[in-house]
């Protein structure tokens, strides 16, 4: 072999090694050498760390690597380090922040800082939903303060409501609610154009009563007749306690006979049902009423309290009429204009 | 062969006096010592016995050596990442290398592990033979404490064969 020769051969060879290297598509072995063992041998090494790299770019790391040597070497500790990082990340992954890097230069200090970072965000956000939870729980036991504290509020709002409407004794409207609750009644009956009743109740020989058995007795008595009244009420009509043994009733969309039937029910379910004293005797209690009536006409002449004050008038006439009549009893008012006064 | 004894190994016996035995020099000495120690003895023991069987008994060595690691160090682990941490964190601290996991599968019980900067063997001559027998017993004994099972445990790459890292793969057997 001469010095061309050897020159020639080795720049072949030399070639060869650099497309094994460089090229995309790997070389065939060059006839010449198709059976050199030592060639093929090389070259079969070389395709084989190709692979290798080609694998590692890809991400595959579960390449075997079968070559020996240094080079082979810094590839398997390259795997073998990627391979750990991974595992590192998995660890992460599950919870585990203790988890440090030292090896892999920039990757390791940025892993390792990401990793610190990514335990005080963990535990920032737990914080801030351990503090929402408890807000949330607060804010609930709060609003449930809140709501027992207006339930209870309305109660007493109710009651107080109710105190100052009724008369403490007898339950019935007292006079203020009773006028008020009157003049809305009144007006609305008049819309309808229907007339009213009004009417007054006194309890008979009360002032006897009260002298006979006390006034315990004389509450109660009160107490019962307002009871009595109450059970023999339509539902549209309202009772109130005028003063003293007097009650006062509105009878609304009721012309004169019917306001008179209505009293009378009330006059027979007194006498009818005798009162139970503290001892046990019984004592029948009688009341005398006086109706008037209030026809619907009159509305457009006259204000409410005007109407009102005329009836209550004419009842009171009434009223005295009945006591004069013997008492027990309902007497009522002749039709009489306001004007006629 | 006699089964008479002379030793069994204890951490009390070589490590409880280290701060009155060494004041001056500490806890510490250089890695050729340590080897020097390792590869002479290996170069007795096959003389006489053989390489395999030197293997062998550098591997129950290891063995013992990793039971003995465990039962210091790891007893207050409860699960394997717990485990892998503390001999990292122990590989490191006393200078044995650079401990690493690749990959661990918890349902078959395979691992596959690495040191890197192994005390045995790393800027060993490239021999062509897998040297750290010893390490693949160590790594032996603490899986098998912790696991209860047995294991076997190769090298599958190695300083001196050319690799950067040395790599073990441990399978439970049995
Ligand atoms: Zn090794």
């Amino acid at each position: 072999m001469n010095g061309n020769n050897r020159t020639e051969i080795a720049h072949m060879v030399l070639g060869h090694a650099e497309q094994l290297l460089e090229t995309a598509k790997p070389p065939q072995i060059p006839e010449e050498f198709a059976e050199d063992e030592k060639f093929v041998q090389f070259h079969e090494k070389m395709m084989n760390l190709r692979e290798v790299m080609a694998s590692f770019a890809r991400g595959d790391l579960s390449q075997q690597i079968a070559l020996r040597g240094v080079v082979a070497g810094f590839c398997k500790a390259l795997q073998a380090n990627l391979r750990h990082m991974a595992w590192k990340v998995q660890q992460v992954e599950r919870g585990d922040y203790a988890q440090r890097m030292d090896f892999m230069g920039d990757f390791s200090s940025s892993f390792n800082k990401m990793v610190v970072q990514l335990e005080t965000t963990i535990q920032a956000l737990q914080q801030k939903e351990e503090a929402l939870t408890n807000l949330a729980v607060s804010l609930q036991e709060e609003v449930k303060r809140r709501s027992e504290t207006l339930q209870k509020l309305k109660k007493s709002e109710a009651e107080f409501k109710y105190l100052a409407q009724h008369d403490p004794l007898t339950g019935v409207f007292n006079r203020r609610s009773f006028f008020s609750m009157a003049k809305e009644k009144l007006e609305n009956s008049f819309s309808l154009r229907k007339g009213c009743c009004f009417c007054l109740l006194d309890i008979d020989y009360f002032k006897v009563f009260n002298d006979t058995y006390g006034h315990v007795e004389g509450d109660s008595a009160l107490k019962f007749v307002a009871e009595q009244a109450q059970l023999s009420l339509r539902k549209s009509d309202i009772m109130g306690r005028y003063g003293g043994e007097e009650f006062i009733f509105l009878f609304c969309n009721a012309d004169l006979s019917q306001g008179y039937v209505a009293a009378e029910r009330i006059r027979a379910a007194i006498e009818n049902s005798p009162l139970k004293l503290e001892d046990g005797r019984e004592v029948t209690l009688h009341a005398s009423l006086g109706v008037a009536v209030l026809l619907d006409s009159w509305a457009d002449m006259y204000s409410c309290s005007e109407l009102q004050d005329h009836a209550i008038k004419l009842a009171d006439a009434a009223l005295y009429a009945a006591k004069a009549e013997g008492r027990n009893k309902v007497c009522v008012a002749p039709l009489k204009n306001i004007c006629d006064n | 062969m006699t089964t008479e004894r002379k030793y069994t190994f204890s951490w009390s016996t070589i490590g409880d006096q280290l701060a009155i035995a060494r004041p001056s020099l500490g806890a510490t000495t250089r890695v050729e010592v340590y080897r020097l120690l390792q590869y002479t003895l290996r170069d007795i023991l096959e003389e006489d016995y053989g390489h395999q069987k030197t293997d062998e008994i550098f591997r129950r060595a290891g063995a013992v050596a990793g039971r003995e690691f465990f039962n210091k160090f790891c007893t207050d682990v409860e699960d394997i990442p717990g485990l892998v941490m503390v001999i990292e964190n122990k590989f490191r601290d006393l200078g044995m290398g650079l401990f690493r996991v690749e990959s661990i599968n918890l349902e078959d019980l395979c691992f596959t592990l690495n040191v890197e900067e192994d005390l045995d063997c790393s800027g060993l001559p490239d021999t062509n033979e897998q040297i750290c027998v010893y390490d693949e017993g160590f790594i032996q004994g603490i899986l098998e404490s912790f696991t209860g099972k047995k294991f076997e445990v190769r090298e599958i790459d190695c300083w001196c064969t050319g690799a950067r890292t040395c790599r073990f793969s441990a399978n439970a057997v049995g």
